[in-house]
């Protein structure tokens, strides 16, 4: 039993570390444009250089943003071409299964995603701070959000509340990714195949709105809360949160987790059986 | 000897359309098959079940005492038809990918075969003529110890000296006692080199045979192809 779920999960992380590779060769091209923009910016600052300044700050949160997109573009193109384009001849031919394929793809492309999100904030705190510092305004910053915990009567709350604030980020991430994969699966079906870059817009546009709907009704009549105590303490609680203390609303996170393990069994279901590579 | 390949009650049918109708056979371990038909008559759709491909049809498939899967993909080299090979791919890196992935690839053989194959070892796939790149897929395939070989017009597009190649390359590298199906057209160039046929005509079996019944009937696999496949077929 060992010996199987060792190799499988060895087959899991050999696909990650290809598609890795993969995307490797690209994406971190646009962070080496980056590292560049913001040694022109810090040139710029401490030389005193106010064009290369100002050409510094703009291109940073440029090629910042930029890379939030490419990453998304990545998460598109790559499980399109290597899954469903000629590709797919070797994709689908490897020794593994559809769930280890799609997985690979979910924790690579999802971890190019966070990474990116990361990279942007960080980027628009250190540009927030010069202008703080420069021209004395309160420009939002990554340290400003932390004024929000300012409320907050202690430290074990603000973790709470931080941890599952990140969690919710990386689900709602993830489930970003699940529902578009659904949608791309979905369309390479041999109903959709003729016209599929249309049929997964228009599925992943029906998926967002049963999405915000399913969340909307949730909130409204399944209250579920995790009510953060003043001291360390915290408790759940089922209905309207009345109890002192800060609710932390737990349904959309629980809904998130639910749709995106439904999402992943349908999705590796279709690679596996409705798909036919042409 | 033992059937590698079993088949029973095989039908796949897209929509409307039936490409395999109740297909049933069995493969014996170690031969040279070849599997024969005109356009459009379900062999490439029977190759996608054999290697995992098409998974939505009826009846029941077995290779190597396996559904297709995970288990048999490991014993199966699979030329497609098709390049399939990644942009970003040089034939080292397409090598390096193989050898990740199948426990029996033979790393030194690959790497001394494109040598003499002539294949530049740091250019991408993408930039290669289609020659080039279904040498380097050929070496892909044929550098495994695989239990299984199906290849998928394996000389399709290439000229006639470039054929003889092809095809004493995949004999020779072949491991004594594998199983190899190849489909073609090229009956000529091959039949020289089969074991049996597997006739398939509008998803039906026509035949199955062994080349050394066939020339005992006085004909060659080229003739019984033309025999069989005339008049209505071309139609």
């Amino acid at each position: 039993m060992t010996g199987k779920s060792d190799k499988v999960k060895g087959k899991m992380l050999k696909l990650i570390k290809n598609d890795f590779l993969a995307s490797a060769r690209v994406i971190p091209l646009f962070y080496l444009v980056e590292v560049v923009t913001l040694a022109a910016f810090y040139y710029g600052r401490y030389a005193d250089k106010s064009k290369v300044l100002v050409l510094g700050v703009i291109f940073s949160f440029l090629v910042s943003l930029l890379l939030v997109f490419v990453s998304f573009f990545f998460v598109v193109y790559d499980y399109q071409k290597s899954l469903f384009g000629q590709q797919g001849y070797l994709s689908f031919t490897l020794p593994v299964n559809s769930r280890q394929l799609l997985g690979s793809k979910i924790i690579t492309y999802g971890l190019w995603m966070l990474i990116s999100f990361a990279n942007f904030i960080i980027v628009l705190d250190l540009l927030g701070k010069y202008a703080t510092s420069e021209y004395g305004e309160m420009i939002d910053s990554a340290s400003g959000l932390l004024s929000m915990f300012a409320n907050f009567p202690s430290k074990a709350q603000i973790i709470t509340y931080a941890i599952y604030f990140i969690l919710e980020f990386f689900a709602l991430v993830l489930s970003f990714i699940i529902m578009i994969y659904f949608a791309i699966a979905l369309s390479h079906i041999r109903q959709f195949q003729k016209l599929n870059i249309i049929w997964a817009v228009l599925i992943f546009i029906a998926e967002a709105i049963i999405y915000v709907a399913c969340i909307n009704l949730i909130e409204k009549y399944f209250g579920f809360y995790l009510v953060l105590g003043a001291d360390k303490s915290f408790s759940l609680d089922f209905g309207d949160p009345t109890k002192p203390g800060t609710p932390l609303s737990l349904m959309p996170f629980t809904f998130m987790l639910i749709q995106n393990i439904v999402y992943f069994f349908l999705t590796a279901h279709i690679m596996h059986k409705r798909v036919n590579i042409s | 000897m033992s059937e590698i390949i079993q088949i029973k009650n095989l039908t796949k049918s897209y929509g409307t359309n039936r490409v395999l109708n109740n297909v049933s056979f069995g493969l014996e371990e170690g031969n040279i098959i070849g599997l024969l038909g005109p356009n459009g008559s379900g062999k490439t759709s029977l190759i996608k079940i054999l290697t995992g491909l098409i998974n939505d049809y009826k009846g029941e498939v077995l290779v190597d005492g396996n559904r297709p899967g995970a288990k048999s993909k490991s014993i199966v080299a699979y030329l497609p038809e098709k390049t399939y090979l990644a942009n970003w791919m040089t034939a080292d890196d397409a090598i390096k990918y193989i050898a990740d992935f199948y426990d029996d690839f033979d790393l030194d053989k690959a790497m001394k075969m494109l040598d003499t194959f002539q294949l530049p070892h740091k250019q991408k796939a993408k930039t290669m003529s289609k020659g080039q790149q279904e040498k380097l897929q050929l070496i892909l395939v044929m550098c495994r110890n695989a239990k299984i070989y199906i290849l998928d017009e394996p000389m399709g597009g290439v000229d006639p000296a470039a054929r003889d190649f092809i095809l004493s390359s995949i004999i020779k590298n072949r491991p004594e006692g594998s199983t190899l199906m190849m489909s073609t057209h090229l009956i000529h160039d091959i039949e020289g080199v089969l074991d049996s046929i597997i006739m398939i005509g509008r998803g039906k079996l026509l035949m199955q045979d062994s080349v050394a019944n066939i020339k005992a009937s006085g004909r060659t696999v080229n003739e019984l192809f033309k025999e069989v496949f005339a008049g209505d077929w071309q139609i």
